[in-house]
């Protein structure tokens, strides 16, 4: 009996949860972007997107830097390290997406010259729900980038 | 007052317990992460493996032989692709930043060898500008689907995997992500998986080239 009772609450706060995940506003910050000077014409920016409001998803980005950005997800399957791009990427209530080094990551391409460290680029993300979140993300040397990689 | 005492001496014994306990856990969690050997900052391979020997293609077009054609004393082969956003760039970038800091003597007896993955994009000129974007030194290798499929065989790697293309061509190419080195006795002993850091080069490459052997 206490067991149904313990189960039916769990299933009503957890149905109140996913309601008020999609009726609050959205909040989303962006914490510490980053990109590689990368000497090709493909990069990768790294992003955490923190979300204290309800849920939302990036649903992708724009760059200032004349290149296209999409969004893709790094898993390692059998000791190879796959990247498959993506619609979006869910940001739901009271979590933060991280994009980092060897996982999920906004892809440059076309890049029309290299990125220099210490340098800047502007990027704009949109989300499903929230407005446009402009980001200057500081372009840093390569290895810098290695040491965010935890292993 | 013994009993005072008697507690004291319990509480501290207790005390000490718990320390002991908790710095047992901490030892026993940061030895649960660190899975290379004592020392060593790559991961030391169980068996060790045999320089493979294929023969592929070279940016110049001349065919470029694994073993007869590198004349450092390390060879550290990566299989990627130009157009790889993530790791390709960070391993080739702290690779060559740890260079660097080590100089010119220990970066002349290191053949940095980059085979693509992804022939039918990578034309030697493409795949030499952007090894060139990292260090002109760094070799830059590649081959017909087939021959790339064995050398990654022959040097003990899954084989890349070509994503299909999407409307505007575009594909990724999924491929082992490490860095194996082959000492100048043919054997590799060793591998950098991605997220080997600038310092973690900059201990082991010494000591590889100084003909340390690494073991577990």
């Amino acid at each position: 009996m206490n067991a149904l009772r313990s189960a039916v609450a769990l299933t009503v706060s957890a149905l109140c949860c996913a309601g008020c995940g999609a009726d609050v506003e959205p909040h989303i910050t962006a914490s510490n972007p980053v990109v590689g000077a990368v000497p090709g014409d493909s990069a990768a920016v790294y992003v955490e997107l923190e979300n204290s409001g309800g849920d939302d998803a990036l649903i992708g980005a724009t760059c200032d830097c004349d290149a296209e950005i999409s969004l893709h997800v790094t898993e390692d399957l059998d000791g190879i390290s796959i990247m498959t791009g993506a619609d979006r990427l869910d940001v739901p209530t009271g979590s933060t997406l991280e994009l980092d080094p060897g996982g999920s990551h906004l892809m440059v391409q076309d890049l029309q010259s290299p990125l220099t460290a210490g340098s800047t680029i502007d990027i704009t993300l949109h989300f499903e729900r929230s407005e446009d979140l402009s980001v200057t993300v500081p372009v840093v040397p390569l290895e810098d980038l290695a040491e965010r990689i935890e292993n | 007052m013994a009993d005072t005492e008697g507690n004291l001496v319990r509480n501290v014994a207790i005390g000490l317990a718990v320390v002991a306990v908790v710095l047992g856990g901490l030892a026993f969690v940061a030895s649960g992460n660190d899975t290379s050997a004592p020392g060593w900052r790559g991961r030391v391979l169980p068996e060790a493996e045999t320089e493979p020997d294929f023969t592929l293609t070279d940016t110049s077009g001349d065919p470029f032989n694994l073993i007869e054609d590198t004349t450092g004393d390390l060879t550290l082969l990566m299989f990627g692709y130009t157009n790889c956003p993530d790791i390709c760039p960070i391993s080739l970038g702290t690779l060559k930043a740890a260079l660097d800091d080590l100089g010119a003597d220990v970066a002349n007896r290191v053949d940095m060898v980059f085979v693509t993955a992804d022939p039918d994009r990578d034309t030697p000129e493409r795949l030499r500008t952007y090894l060139d974007g990292y260090s002109t030194d760094f070799i830059g290798l590649r081959g017909t689907a087939e021959q790339t499929e064995q050398a990654q065989d022959l040097a003990n790697v899954p084989r890349a995997q070509l994503e299909d293309a999407d409307a505007d061509g575009e594909y990724a190419v999924g491929h082992a992500t490490q860095i194996i080195a082959y000492q100048n006795d043919g054997v590799a002993r060793i591998v950098y998986p991605f997220g080997t850091r600038a310092e973690d080069w900059k201990i082991d490459l010494p000591r590889l080239l100084a003909g340390e052997h690494p073991s577990a």
